[in-house]
This record gives C-alpha cells, sequence and structure tokens, in this order.
C-alpha cells in the first residue's frame, strides 16, 4: 500500500506545484480601457490636453433632463414646468420646485450636487495627473485652465448649496471633507481666480473659444463680487466694477452683429423673424464669430452635447407637421405670463425667443392642427385649477391644456439632433454691462445710475431707451436679456424678490435663498451639514 | 482465449491447498464465474450435444478432448482426482452430463456443471458443496413490468450480494441460472423503484415495477463524482425525467417549476424568445450575479441552453453550501447538476419524440373599447379628434396577437458494448409565440461516447453538443402602445400605411412597429468536453478532464424607413457580432476505501478556467431608400457627415451595445472527504481554494470550506425492529460558499473615452476615469446553514425531507455612492452589508393506493423565505437607504418605488400610502405628519414601508396517477404573500387623456379625476395558484419485434390561474433588484411583460 500513498503525495504535491505557478496568470489587463498597466506613464502633450479638457467638458451637463439648470431655474418666475394630464407629474418634483416646498430628499437636488461636485472631482483628478506630469510647454496655462473650470464648479455650488465642502484632494488622507461656511467658500473661489489671472490665456480667437481664458475668469470675479453681499454679508460693488471695466474696456469682447446663416428645416417667415442678431447669438451654429461669447459651452450634436434647452418646452405636435424636427416635444416647462408679460417692446429683439400664438407647418403659412382637430395657438396663460380642480397645477392633457404657457425657443433646434448643436452662453458682454450698470447704482444707491449700461443694451436689442430706471426695471431687464440663461434664481434673491409670489407659489421661508445638501450626500459623508431650516 | 482461461482457470483452482477447497471458495468461485454466464441467452450445457467414442484413454486426455471439441472446461485438482486412469466412453451426440455420468462410472469423482465449467472433486468432498449449495443452485426466470403490464427491457435483475445478474431483453424478460433459493434479487431500473424478490422456491419470479421519484439506493450527481442518495448529507434534490413538466418547454429551468422546494422558478409570460429564472432560497445578493451555477456533464459554467429537454438524463439540485462549496467561489447561488443520457451496454435504443403546441393568450388587459371611449367623451363633453374616430372598435391587443404554434421533434440512438457505449440526439424545436413576429427556432445536436480501454483501467468520455438559435421579437414597448393606442382609430390609412396619431409621445401604432422593425437574434453554442479517468488502483482514480464552450452572437436590426420613430433618419440598421467563450481543464483524483464498517472517500483537484466576453464588432446605418436590404443592407444607407456610428443617435431611440472585450480566469484547488461508519454515520467535508482574477489585487484568492453530518437513525439497532421505517436521516451542514458574479476588471482604476472635449475648432476624444479602483474587492461570502431530516415510511409510501436553512451573506458586492471629491466617479463596486435568508422547505412524497392496475402518486413542496437586510456598510462605505425600483410612466419620471433598507426585505416597497377619496371623487393620501392630503401634496417624504414583493412562501403539488396503460398528471404551484406593483393600471387610469390615450375598463368605472402616482393603492396581491400542468399520457399496447414502447399524450398548461392580481401575470421575476414591478416596457425603463398563454399540446413517443 505504501507507494499508492506516494503517489498520492505525488499528485498532492504536483497539484500546489501548478496552482502557486498560476498566480500571476490572475492579473487583470483590461484591453479596452487604459489603467496603471497599459497607460503610458509618459505622455505627450495632446494627451494631457485630451485629460485636462474634459473639466470643461462637464459643463455640457449642466442643462440636461432633470438637470442643475432645470434646478436652478424651474423655482423662478421665468420657467415652470406645470403637470399637463399627469405628464410631467413626475412624483410632484417641478409642483414641489414651483411651491419653493422642496425637500432635501428631491431628485434634481441630488442630480445638481452630482453635476457640480463631479465637475470638481474632475477638476482634482485632472489637477493632479498635470502636477505630476513632467514639464510641457503650456502646462502653466493648463493647470490654470483647470483651476478655472473648478472654481466655476464651486461658484455654482456656493450659488446654490451656501455652504458647502471646499476638498481639494484626490484621496482620503484628510478624511472627508466638511461643510465650509459659504463666505469661507467665496474666499477660496475668489482666492483661486485671483491667482491663475497672470496665467490664463488673454488672447480672444478661435483658438481660445469655448476655454476658461481670462475674461472668463475676470466675468465668474465680476458675478462673485456683484452677489457677495448675498453670500458673505459684505458688499463688494467696486471690485466688481474693477473687473467688469476691466473686460469692458478691454476691445476684445462686444455685442453680437452677426446673423446666423443657418437655415436648414425652418420655415422661413418664422426663421426671418427668429434668427435676428440677438437670437444668433444662441442659434445652432453660434461660435467663435460671436463676439458676446465671453464664455461659452461648445457644443456638437453628433461630437458632443448634453444641453437640451429646447425640445422639454416644445409643444407636442406630430413629427413632421411643426419645424420638421425628426423628434418631438415634451410639452414641458413655460414661461408664467407675468414673466412674459416683461416683454412688452413689440420691436424688442429678444421677443423671439418665444413660440406664442398660431404654430405654423414648414409652408410658414398653415396652421399646424391640435390633435383634437383645433388649430394649435399657444396662449400665454396658464389656467391653473380650470381643468382639474382637484390638481390646480395641472393645466390639463386635453388640447387646450397642451397650448398653455409661452414656450422658450431660445437655442433654436438645429432640426437634426434632439442633443443640441448649440454653444451654450454662460457668461457674455451683455453681462458684464448689466453688472458694471447694477453695481455702480448700487455703490450709488441709485438705480439711474445704471442707465447708460441698460440702455446700452437696450439700444442693441432694438427696444426703446430707458430715460427713468427703478430698481424693478433693473431687474426687469435682466429678465429679458438672460431669460433661461439660468441668472433669474440668483437675479431675484439679489434684488431681494425671492418671497415674492409667484404662479401659486405663496411661500416665502427666508431660507430657500439656499437649497438643503441632498439627503444621500449627508449619508455618504457624515462631516456635511444640513443647511438651516431643512 | 478458451484456451488460455481454462489454464489460468486450472493452474488457479491447482494451486490453492486442499484445506482451502472449502465450499465457501466454490461459492465465491461461482459467483465470479457466473458474471461471465449471466449474460448467456440459455444455459450451454443443457443444448450442447457432443459425440465421443474413446478406449482406454486416460482420464486427463478425455477431459482435454472435450475441452477440444466444446467449450467445456474442466477445473479440478490434480492431488485429489486421479486424471491418469483409463477409461473408455463412447457417446452419439449426448448431453454433457450424460456423457459424464458414463465416464466416471466407478470412479471416486463427482462432477457439477456449472454452465461451459465442470468442477471435477473427490466424492466425499463434493457432497458438502452438494448440499450446502449445489442442490439449492436453480434457474429462475421471469418477465419484468411496470404498473400499466408494459414490459420493461433493460432492467438489470442481480443476485443480491453477488455481481451476478442479467438485463431484461426487448421482451422484458430475463433468466438466471444457478441461484440459490436463499438467494434474493435485485430489480432495478432508471426511474423504478428497486425491488428485491427473495428466490425461495420460486422458478418463475415476474415483478411489477413502481415509478419512483428518488430512490433511497439512488445515485446523485455531485462536484465531481456521484453519490448514493444514502450517503448524501446535504440538500440535494434529483429531479428524474418522469417528472419534468409536460407540454411546450424551451429551457432546463421551466422543467423544474414548482418541482423543487426552494427553487424559485419564474417565467413572466411566454415570450418564445425568453427563458425562465431561476432563484434559490431567496434573494442573496445586491449586485452580483443571482443565477446558480450549472454544471453539464462535469463541465462547471456550461450553457443550459445547449441542452434539449429530451437529452436529459436527471437533474440534481445542490442548495447548501456544503453541497455548493466545492464550487467555491460560484457557489453561493446553488448549483444545477444536470447529467445527459448515455448508451446502455448491450442496448440499441431509437428513439423518437415529438409534439405539437399551440398557445393562447389566458389573460390580457382590460381596456375601454372605442364606444366606451366616445361615450366617455361625450359625457365630458370633450371632442375626438376627427383624425382619431374611424368609428371603429379596434381591438389592438388582438391585432398584434395570433395563436402561437409550437413543432418539436426529437431522435435520440443510443446503445454500446461492454465498452463502448454511445449516445446521439437531434432535437428540432419551433416556436412561434401569440405576439405576431415574435419566433424562436432552435436546433440542438448531442453526441456523447464512452469507451473502456486497458481491462477498464482507464476510461474515456466525450460531450459535444452543439445548439444553434434563431429568435425574432418584438420591442416590449409594443404591449403598450397596444394598450394605450386608441381604439376608435382604424389599424391602416385608406391608403394602406398604418395609422399614426401624430404629436402624442410613446404612442405608435403597435402593429406597425412590429413589421416595421426585424430584431433577431442568431445564437450558436458549441459545447465539448472531455474525460479520461484512469483507475491507478483500486479505489484510486485520476480523472483529467477539459471542456470548451463557444457561444456566437449575432444581433441585427433593421428599423425601417416607415417607422415613424426612425423615418427621420431614413432608417435604422444595426449588426452586432460577438462570441463568449470558456475553457476550463481539471485534473482530480479520488481515492476509496473500505475497512470493515469504515468506508472513506478522498477527493483532491484543481482547475485552471479561462473565459472571455463580447469579442467581437458592431456597427449601425441610417438613411436607407429601400427597405428591402433590412439588415443585410448596411453599406446601402446614406449616413449624414458626422453620424457617429458608435454613438447615441436620436437620443434614447437607439443605443448600440458596443461589445467590449472582457476576459477573466479562474483557478481552483479543492478537496472533499466523505467518511462512512455502517451506513449509519456519514461526514463530508470539502475546502475549495480559489483564485479569480475578478478580484482586487489583495483579495484574489479565498478558501471556501464546508462540513456536513448525517445520522441514519433508522440504521440505528433500537429502530430495527420498526419495519414500517424504512429511513431516517438527520442531516446538518455548514459551510461557505462565493459569488463572483461580477463583470471582469471591477476593482482597477479604469481610464478611458470620456466626453469629447472642444478645442480650437474641433472635437477630440477626452480621456477620464470611467471607474474607481478597488484593490480590495473580493467575493461576496454567504455562510450557509442547514438542518434536515429525510424520512421514509411503510415501505417509503410516505417518504419525505423537512430543511431549516439560514443563509447570511457578508461582504456583499454592492455599487456604493461615493462622495466627489475625494472620488474620481460617484459609485464604487466594494464589498460591504449583510443580508439573510432562512426559511423552512418540505417535500412530501407518497403513494396513497397502489393496486394492481391503479396507482396514485402524489408529490408537495413547500419552501418559505425570509429575506433581510442586516447591512449596508461596511465601515469605509455606507448607505443607510437606496432607492430603487424606478418605475418609469408618462408624469411619473424619477419616481422609485422600493426601498433598500436595514432590517427590510430586496424588493421593500416605498411609496405613498393611499388614503381613499374625497367628495369629489379624487384621491387622498397620508403625509409623513399623518395628514390627509391629495396627490399633487405628495412627495418622496412622505413614502412608507408598505412590505414586501418576495413571496413569503411558494409551493407545488404533482400528482400522478396510473390506470394500466392510462396515466393523468397534474402539477398546481403557487406563490404566497408577494406584492406587485401593478404600473400598467395606474398608466392606464388616465381619464383626463382619453382624448389622446386609451384607458382601462376600471378608470372609467371609477371615473378617477386624478393624475396617477404609484402607491399603496396599486400595490397588489401578488398571491397566485395555478394548474400548471395537466397531462393525460396513454401507452400503446404495441409489442412488436420493431416497436419496444410507443405512447401518446396531450398536456395543457397554466389550464387555471387564482389570483386577485389583475395584470397579464402574476409570476414575477425575483432575480431583478426592483422585483415586483408590471412594467411598461423597457424604453420607459421597467420591462413590460409578454402575454402569458395557455398551451394545448399533443404528444407521442415511439422507442424502437
Amino acid at each position: 500500500m505504501k507507494h499508492n500513498y506516494k503517489r498520492i503525495l505525488f499528485l498532492v504535491l504536483l497539484i500546489t506545484a501548478i496552482t502557486t505557478g498560476c498566480k500571476d496568470a490572475l492579473i487583470e489587463y483590461d484591453r479596452v480601457n487604459f489603467n496603471s498597466s497599459n497607460f503610458p506613464t509618459t505622455l505627450n502633450k495632446a494627451t494631457y490636453y485630451s485629460i485636462a479638457f474634459v473639466s470643461i467638458a462637464t459643463m455640457r451637463d449642466f442643462g440636461g433632463w432633470n438637470s442643475f439648470f432645470d434646478l436652478i431655474e424651474t423655482c423662478t418666475d421665468e420657467l415652470l414646468i406645470p403637470t399637463r394630464g399627469g405628464d410631467w407629474g413626475d412624483g410632484g418634483m417641478w409642483y414641489n420646485l414651483h411651491m419653493h416646498i422642496w425637500t432635501a430628499d428631491l431628485p434634481t437636488l441630488s442630480n445638481g450636487w452630482n453635476w457640480g461636485f463631479g465637475g470638481i472631482g474632475k477638476c482634482n483628478n485632472i489637477l493632479k495627473t498635470l502636477n505630476d506630469a513632467p514639464d510641457f510647454d503650456g502646462k502653466v496655462a493648463l493647470i490654470a485652465e483647470v483651476r478655472a473650470m473648478r472654481a466655476l464648479y464651486y461658484y455654482y455650488m456656493m450659488d446654490a448649496f451656501g455652504n458647502v465642502p471646499i476638498y481639494l484632494k484626490t484621496d482620503l488622507s484628510d478624511g472627508l471633507p466638511a461643510t465650509s461656511p459659504r463666505a469661507d467658500v467665496f474666499k477660496f473661489i475668489e482666492s483661486e481666480l485671483l491667482a491663475i489671472q497672470p496665467e490664463l490665456p488673454a488672447k480672444v480667437d478661435a483658438s481660445t473659444y469655448g476655454l476658461p481664458t481670462l475674461g472668463f475668469d475676470q466675468a465668474l470675479l465680476a458675478k462673485l463680487y456683484l452677489n457677495a453681499q448675498v453670500y458673505t454679508g459684505t458688499a463688494r460693488w467696486a471690485d466688481c466694477i474693477t473687473q467688469c471695466n476691466a473686460l469692458a474696456n478691454s476691445g476684445k469682447y462686444g455685442f453680437s452683429e452677426v446673423i446666423s446663416s443657418f437655415s436648414p428645416r425652418i420655415p422661413t417667415p418664422l426663421a426671418a423673424k427668429t434668427l435676428n442678431k440677438f437670437m444668433s447669438i444662441f442659434a445652432p451654429d453660434n461660435g467663435p464669430q460671436i463676439k458676446e461669447s465671453i464664455f461659452a459651452m461648445a457644443n456638437d450634436g453628433q461630437k458632443g452635447s448634453g444641453c437640451i434647452f429646447t425640445q422639454p418646452y416644445m409643444p407636442k405636435v406630430g413629427d413632421k407637421s411643426f419645424l420638421e424636427l425628426p423628434y418631438g416635444g415634451w410639452s414641458g416647462g413655460c414661461a408664467l405670463p407675468s414673466f412674459f408679460a416683461k416683454f412688452n417692446d413689440p420691436n424688442d429683439l429678444r421677443n423671439s425667443m418665444w413660440l406664442n400664438g398660431p404654430l405654423y407647418a414648414p409652408d410658414g403659412v398653415t396652421v399646424v392642427k391640435n390633435f383634437d382637430g383645433s388649430p394649435y395657438v399657444i396662449i400665454p396663460e396658464l389656467k391653473f385649477g380650470v381643468a382639474n380642480p382637484s390638481v390646480p397645477y395641472d393645466v390639463g392633457g386635453t388640447a387646450d391644456g397642451q397650448r398653455q404657457g409661452v414656450r422658450c425657443m431660445k437655442y433654436y433646434p438645429d432640426g437634426f439632433h434632439d442633443k443640441q448643436d448649440n454653444d451654450v452662453q454662460i457668461f457674455r458682454y451683455a453681462d458684464i454691462i448689466l453688472m458694471r450698470g447694477e453695481a455702480l447704482a448700487r455703490q450709488g444707491n441709485d438705480p439711474k445710475l445704471a442707465l447708460p449700461d441698460v440702455n446700452a443694451v437696450r439700444v442693441k436689442r432694438n427696444a426703446a431707451p430707458f430715460t427713468n430706471l427703478t430698481w424693478d426695471d433693473l431687474l426687469d431687464e435682466r429678465g429679458r436679456e438672460f431669460a433661461y440663461e439660468g441668472w433669474r434664481r440668483n437675479d431675484l434673491i439679489r434684488f431681494g424678490q425671492w418671497g415674492n409670489p409667484w404662479g401659486l407659489k405663496v411661500n416665502k421661508e427666508a431660507f430657500r435663498t439656499i437649497f438643503p445638501i441632498p439627503t444621500n450626500q449627508l449619508q455618504l459623508n457624515t462631516n456635511l451639514k444640513q443647511n438651516p431650516g431643512y | 482465449m478458451k484456451k488460455l482461461l481454462t489454464l489460468f482457470m486450472r493452474d488457479r483452482f491447482v494451486s490453492y491447498s486442499l484445506k482451502c477447497i472449502k465450499v465457501m471458495k466454490i461459492t465465491v468461485l461461482l459467483s465470479i464465474l457466473g458474471v461471465c454466464q449471466a449474460f448467456a441467452t440459455s444455459t450451454y450445457s443443457q443444448t450442447t450435444r457432443l459425440t465421443i467414442d474413446v478406449q482406454n484413454t486416460k482420464l486427463k486426455d478425455v477431459l482435454t478432448k472435450i475441452e477440444d471439441e466444446s467449450e467445456f472446461y474442466f477445473l479440478y485438482s490434480s492431488k485429489l482426482v486421479d486424471t491418469e486412469k483409463e477409461i473408455s466412453v463412447k457417446a452419439d451426440n449426448l448431453k454433457i452430463d450424460e456423457i459424464l455420468t458414463s465416464a466416471f462410472q466407478g470412479l471416486d469423482i463427482e462432477y457439477a456443471i456449472v454452465d461451459r465449467q465442470i468442477i471435477l472433486s473427490p466424492k466425499a468432498m463434493m457432497k458438502d458443496y452438494i448440499e450446502t449449495v449445489a442442490q439449492q443452485q436453480k434457474k429462475v426466470s421471469g418477465k419484468i413490468t411496470d404498473s400499466s403490464g408494459a414490459t420493461l427491457p433493460g432492467v438489470s435483475v442481480i443476485v443480491k450480494g453477488t455481481t451476478s445478474g442479467v438485463i431484461t431483453d426487448s421482451n422484458g424478460s430475463y433468466s438466471l441460472s444457478n441461484v440459490n433459493e436463499n438467494a434474493t434479487l435485485q430489480v432495478s431500473f432508471v426511474g423504478m423503484k428497486s425491488q428485491e424478490v427473495v428466490v425461495a422456491n420460486k422458478t418463475v419470479i415476474n415483478v411489477v415495477l413502481e415509478e419512483e421519484t428518488i430512490g433511497i439506493g439512488e445515485v446523485v450527481a455531485i462536484g465531481y463524482g456521484t453519490q448514493s442518495k444514502r450517503d448524501v448529507t446535504s440538500a440535494i434534490i434529483t429531479i428524474a425525467p418522469k417528472e419534468f413538466n409536460k407540454g411546450i418547454v424551451t429551457g432546463v429551468n421551466s422543467l423544474l417549476a414548482g418541482k423543487v422546494a426552494g427553487l424559485f422558478i419564474s417565467q413572466p409570460g411566454s415570450d418564445p424568445t425568453k427563458g425562465a429564472t431561476v432563484q434559490l432560497r431567496g434573494s442573496s445578493t445586491l449586485a452580483g450575479g443571482s443565477q446558480p451555477l450549472y454544471v453539464i456533464d462535469g463541465f462547471p459554467g456550461a450553457d443550459i441552453s445547449s441542452v434539449a429537454v429530451e437529452d436529459i438524463k436527471s437533474i440534481t439540485v445542490a442548495k447548501d453550501a456544503s453541497s455548493t462549496a466545492i464550487y467555491g467561489t460560484r457557489g453561493a447561488n446553488g448549483v444545477i447538476f444536470i447529467t445527459t443520457k448515455r448508451g446502455e451496454t448491450g442496448k440499441t435504443t431509437l428513439e423518437y419524440h415529438t409534439y405539437y403546441g399551440v398557445e393562447t393568450i389566458s389573460r390580457r388587459n382590460q381596456v375601454a373599447t372605442g364606444d366606451q371611449v366616445r361615450a366617455q367623451l361625450k359625457l365630458v363633453n370633450l371632442p375626438l379628434a376627427v383624425t382619431d374616430n374611424d368609428g371603429a372598435n379596434t381591438d389592438w391587443q388582438k391585432v398584434i396577437s395570433r395563436a402561437g404554434l409550437t413543432k418539436n421533434n426529437n431522435i435520440e440512438l443510443g446503445g454500446g458494448t461492454e465498452d463502448t457505449h454511445y449516445f446521439a440526439s437531434v432535437t428540432f424545436n419551433d416556436r412561434s409565440g401569440v405576439v405576431l413576429k415574435s419566433h424562436s427556432n432552435r436546433f440542438t445536436g448531442r453526441f456523447n461516447l464512452d469507451q473502456e480501454l486497458f481491462d477498464k483501467r482507464l476510461k474515456l468520455s466525450v460531450n459535444v453538443a452543439n445548439n444553434v438559435i434563431n429568435n425574432s421579437s418584438v420591442d416590449d414597448g409594443v404591449f403598450y402602445y397596444a394598450l394605450r393606442f386608441l381604439p376608435t382609430s382604424n389599424v391602416y390609412n385608406p391608403d394602406g400605411s398604418y395609422k399614426e396619431s401624430p404629436g402624442r409621445q410613446i404612442y405608435y401604432n403597435p402593429l406597425g412597429q412590429i413589421n416595421n422593425a426585424d430584431l433577431v437574434d442568431k445564437y450558436n453554442n458549441m459545447t465539448a468536453n472531455a474525460m479520461a479517468v484512469l483507475k491507478i488502483i483500486d479505489g484510486l482514480n485520476f480523472t483529467g478532464t477539459y471542456g470548451i464552450q463557444n457561444s456566437d452572437h449575432l444581433s441585427s436590426q433593421y428599423r425601417t424607413n416607415d417607422n415613424p420613430i426612425y423615418a427621420p433618419v431614413g432608417g435604422y440598421a444595426q449588426r452586432t457580432a460577438f462570441k463568449n467563450g470558456t475553457s476550463v481543464y481539471e485534473l482530480y483524483s479520488d481515492y476509496s476505501k473500505t475497512f470493515g464498517k469504515h468506508a472513506l472517500k478522498l477527493l483532491v483537484g484543481y482547475s485552471d478556467e479561462k473565459d472571455y466576453f463580447n469579442d467581437g464588432v458592431g456597427a449601425q446605418s441610417v438613411g436607407f431608400l429601400v427597405n428591402s436590404s433590412g439588415y443585410y443592407g448596411l453599406l446601402n444607407g446614406n449616413i449624414p457627415v458626422g453620424f457617429n456610428p458608435l454613438g447615441r443617435f436620436l437620443g434614447s431611440m437607439v443605443s448600440p451595445s458596443n461589445p467590449a472585450y472582457q476576459d477573466a480566469r479562474l483557478i481552483s484547488l479543492y478537496s472533499r472527504f466523505n467518511y462512512n461508519y455502517g451506513d449509519k454515520y456519514i461526514l463530508q467535508g470539502v475546502v475549495r481554494r480559489d483564485g479569480s482574477s475578478k478580484f482586487g489585487a489583495n483579495n484574489k484568492w479565498a478558501i471556501f470550506p464546508a462540513v456536513s453530518a448525517a445520522w441514519v437513525i433508522s440504521q440505528e439497532s433500537f429502530l430495527k425492529g420498526y419495519s414500517k421505517l424504512d429511513n431516517l436521516k438527520l442531516r446538518a451542514s455548514y459551510g461557505v460558499s462565493g459569488n463572483q458574479g461580477i463583470a471582469p476588471y471591477a476593482s482597477l482604476p479604469r481610464f478611458g473615452p470620456s466626453s469629447n472635449y472642444y478645442n480650437n475648432g474641433t472635437f477630440n476624444q477626452g480621456f477620464y476615469y470611467k471607474q474607481n479602483p478597488n484593490s480590495d474587492l473580493k467575493w461576496e461570502k454567504t455562510t450557509s446553514t442547514d438542518i434536515g431530516l429525510d424520512f421514509g415510511l411503510w415501505g417509503n409510501r410516505l417518504s419525505g425531507s423537512v430543511d431549516y436553512y439560514y443563509k447570511l451573506t457578508t461582504d456583499l458586492l454592492n455599487y456604493y455612492q461615493v462622495p466627489v471629491p475625494p472620488y474620481a466617479v460617484n459609485t464604487i463596486l466594494a464589498n460591504g452589508g449583510s443580508l439573510y435568508n432562512k426559511g423552512i422547505e418540505i417535500e412530501l412524497s407518497g403513494v396513497p393506493i397502489t393496486t394492481g392496475n391503479f396507482s396514485w402518486k402524489t408529490n408537495f413542496n413547500f419552501a418559505a423565505n425570509k429575506n433581510r437586510i442586516t447591512s449596508l456598510s461596511n465601515g469605509v462605505y455606507s448607505q443607510s437607504t437606496v432607492y430603487t425600483g424606478e418605475v418609469g410612466g408618462q408624469g411619473l419620471s424619477a419616481v422609485t418605488s422600493q426601498i433598500q433598507k436595514v432590517g427590510q426585505a430586496i424588493g421593500t416597497w416605498y411609496l405613498p400610502e393611499y388614503a381613499g377619496k374625497d367628495n369629489s371623487g379624487a384621491s387622498l393620501f397620508y403625509k409623513a405628519d399623518g395628514s390627509i392630503v391629495k396627490g399633487n401634496l405628495i412627495t418622496s417624504s412622505d413614502n412608507k414601508i408598505l412590505g414586501s414583493a418576495l413571496p413569503k412562501f411558494t409551493y407545488g403539488w404533482t400528482n400522478s396517477l396510473n390506470y394500466k396503460n392510462l396515466g393523468f398528471s397534474f402539477t398546481i404551484r403557487g406563490v404566497y404573500g408577494s406584492k406587485i406593483l401593478n404600473a400598467v393600471a395606474v398608466n392606464l387610469n388616465r381619464l383626463n387623456s382619453l382624448q389622446s390615450y386609451n384607458v382601462s375598463v376600471a378608470a372609467i368605472r371609477e371615473g378617477n379625476p386624478d393624475n396617477p402616482i404609484y402607491s399603496s393603492h396599486d400595490l397588489e396581491n401578488g398571491s397566485f395558484l395555478r394548474l400548471d400542468n395537466a397531462t393525460i399520457s396513454y401507452k400503446l399496447p404495441i409489442q412488436s419485434r420493431l416497436i419496444r414502447s410507443a405512447s401518446i399524450y396531450t398536456a395543457g398548461q397554466n389550464l387555471f390561474t387564482i389570483t386577485k392580481f389583475t395584470g397579464v401575470d402574476p409570476e414575477i421575476d425575483l432575480n431583478s433588484q426592483a422585483p415586483g414591478i408590471n412594467g411598461l416596457g423597457s424604453y420607459l425603463g421597467t420591462p413590460a411583460t409578454y402575454f402569458r398563454t395557455r398551451t394545448i399540446t399533443i404528444g407521442l413517443n415511439i422507442g424502437f
């Protein structure tokens, strides 16, 4: 028997030998993506750009569905998403945002937070990669650009959530970040923007279009200083004026005189009416030729796009009967009649942003029919409580319900992609002018001090210049100029009108000027503190 | 050969000393010889006649002469028998005994004839032998039949305690010679209950075998070998083909529905292109895979679609860790062993199985007719668009459906010699579903070969199976379209095109959507494995196996340019082809030894498995002038400049899957020991060490141990007296098994293509982290304890088992949300958290009645399971609550319906609580503070925990009744205590939108003015009881040389369902992380349920 045991022992030894020899066999190698084992350690300059500029690409998700844009816009008076026959009920989130009764569980809050801090996290990681990289031509500017983007994401987060964590690391060596007071976040953003000013590209041309430049830095600083009183309790009007003047006097920017040559699939009469000098700033073919653009998020319907600023609002009409778009509208958001009423100068070019009145077929003459056979005529009125008294926010899924509320067509659809081609304007010259005007007025505590700047904009928009100016006029002018560009909430708060009633909204709780930290973030990071009131 | 054998035998015999020639020895010898004789068709000595004429010749020469002229040979000791004496014999065509009687006249020689062997000894010695043995040897013959009286060929009849025996011939007859009167015959046949008959003074013994479910003596598959059912120490259940569900059965899983306690098989709807899903003993994972491991003929991880139902000999389900730990990191969800048929010695069988089945829709949603819509709109004074009103009453569900037809044909051939066995089968299955265009065509071919070599020291086995599947399917969105499209519309426009209703979303002509889209999937699955078993010494075997599995998948889509969704881009074509493959080699050695009452078995082995996935390419194209080339005409498209063939196109309409190559490797070392003391105390231990490439660098290797023990109480002497107790066994097991059901590379920091970025006029590919690294990522660990009792009473007329189990899963694989920054990406796959499943399983089988012509057998199983999440954190990552189960639906975006929370089960509903209606008929709900408000004031903060989608218990009850040739069987199965969210009903309750969309009949009846909100109102009782299967079969009384057996049957499936659930099918897939949603369609986030059908099948089985 003995030799049999030897055989068994031999087998066991053999098996052990095979196993030990196989340990390296379990090392994984992902052939599709890169990782430490197959990503080159020394990269060429282009590769560093391809990593660094991902920090900008995140801006595209600013305006997707149920995004940060929806969070900061649907709670204002310029955009609300009424329910239409149950459609857009979406668990009450749009109603909650409109009514200012949101809680920290609102999905949109979480999406907004994830977008902004996702961008910040990306910047941190990219900066680590760049800092670790050997020197190459342009490295300093590249780092500055990523820091500028990070400052922008921090600005949006600070503006929306107030007290947020400042965390610049890519590991847990200092534990999870704790909440910083809003004033500290303000200070951090300011110091970053000042520090990188000399390193950012100052040139403004096609080569710097869509990138964070010196102008971007100054515009963001201006925005920061304009709202300094809201953020920190201390006004910084002079600093705001300084930054605005630096931009305005640089000669690199100005009002856009371009008229878009974009034409496909737009009924000619409508196009002529629509694509004026103002609307061309936002047209699908906008780009470096738009002199107003200080910072625009470059989009391409095929190669990179995330924003949907038109489709959610467009009426639901047959696929080929309206604008010949390959996609239908979602018949979602519209403006409150009170906001639309601010567009009261018939010659104002900015009136073209609204889809109002009859919808025309591509021939520009035939009026499209609603699904009950009636002519599809959009009316600004929102008949709350008429279609369904038990659900007043529901204007009805009927043909009449579908046509209520004027729709924003500022980012005119390109007729081919539901993901828009239009570059999204983040900072533009007109904003600098109106910010300067406002800062001057506030500094002198007299709204009329803004008159020259306000009229400069009005003239360019073919609106009659004001002779007198109140604070409300100033706010309304900003409303007309920047509708659906993501600034209305910021402006309403700064003008102290956040507690005003509009639509069905009556809530004026003061703490609602900042959003709550999303519940799931509080769970993930117990060092975060919920904002007061929530 | 004859000579050689003679010499060999003679020398052996001669070498024994006188003392050794004891009767006992002779008996043993006779027994051994009996094996050779066993296969003789008649007794040689009785039929052979010899002619011999010798004068004064030495006896030994006479004997040699007889040996030369016949097949007889003599066994004797020359020391005892004087063969030098001269004798004279004259015989003319006489039998051997007549010749020998005359030859030995006057000599002190006695003889005994054992077929061809003739033993010679002195008379005095033979006397002993004759007295004790020889006189008791006799011939026994008889016929073996089943309870219906049909004869059974191939039944083995063995003399108990010996290896002597025969197999019945084609008439079911057998004949055994030289059987001791004290002997007992063991009669056994696969699928039949073995019987023992004491020979006594009988010479004709006819036996009627009864069909059985699980015999105590039956062999069950365990990993790397088999085990006698008696030795089993863990929770294992074997199912034989007799018990399989009959009717239209396209997958292995469907065979088992309702048959095994704790094995929950579900197939929501009757989509011919989809198989059933399996869950064993509850949900035990959050992010890991939940399918059990399938082992087909020893090939672990085999694709079950490669097996045709007809090819299966038995299915064994291993439920607890002690039986699954031998598969280590893949065992946590249970192991299902499938053993395919193999040829049998001396028997060539040709079988033909065929059935035809017809399917009709058994239940559908009740939506309003055109007249009802018109009447309702008139009532509320709303117009119906002229374009929507054709005065029609279109039943859209009917428009898209038809009668389903299934044809199944199987031919199998098996047989073999003592050393070679073969089995080959081909199966054609063609099934047209009840929804137009849904169709599945399958061909399966299988070949098994076993060859014994070198004196049976080496056994080689080869299994090859190939499976070709062609599926044509429909988007599940058509079900929702069919419910919502206004019934007031015609199907077609006057010009013959499909009538659409533009301007409304998610609203297309369902027939148009079916006919303007070709969705075809072709699969080719090949499995081949070879096994060599080398017997080194008795009891020690060394086994080597190598197997490969290759699966090709070609997915093709063509959406025509008439399809309203794709018309703007001029049609859309997509083709994706990729391969998945596995190769496994294993080396293992097993040793078994019996010392007295101690029986010991040892196994050590090594295995190395390599897998790859998604090795392939995909392509898309748009812009087709004509549709006739379909997806074959990819190059006929006019792709617009800038079209990104890999990118999303037109938003959510198409998101093509681009195969991303992956590979993985699993290296394992395993061992098992079994110890059995007197069939009374049985102990088993298993240890497996697995190394999986899928895990983090710090945790590639894991050890999975298990121990189990059984005490066969009925073997104890104090219970020996109780003849009514056949079996009583107490089992206990404890063990650890794992789950590695995650995609490869999950632990790596993956850095890949990210968004495009813009720079200086061009868009370029950006790169960023796609995945947070987790070098600690490891297997999910399930520790399972099982205590079971098996029993058999009254001759196993009543038998069964009861099991209690507790399965604790720790280190749950879960996608944790993590804060960004510091993390690069906001989720990480990590181990953390735990959950348990505990429950009771009862299996009972009984034979309440069995008489000569009639028998009734019944099987019942019951399983209750309780699932609880006990932790969702691991110190680093934590999530106290996770909201899951996004339902989708118009105006219901981003609404979740379930919660994962400590203390709750997976699939726990988390929705607002319904509080009835106010005077205006508006629905009311409870706020979190208890106040009652209308739906518009309800937010997710008001949600409440409202029970779980998981059933409290499941059960199955099978009965089979046989009267002579007629058989009747039926299976009832059901679940109790599940809750289903009927999202379809909610979305059909939009009376406000009746101008645009059809509604349910219930919506009109209730006159609900509200907008839909998912709430407790829509959680329906998912309990159901279903007559799953009823079969009447008849064995045709055909007995001829050509046809061995023939039977016909008719089977009905899903004959009735008792349920309060109002949707199409209360059967839900439990494997989803958010189970229990009766969804609207994949395009809205939750898959829609295909129509459930009722099936009538007729079938014929013939054996040649």
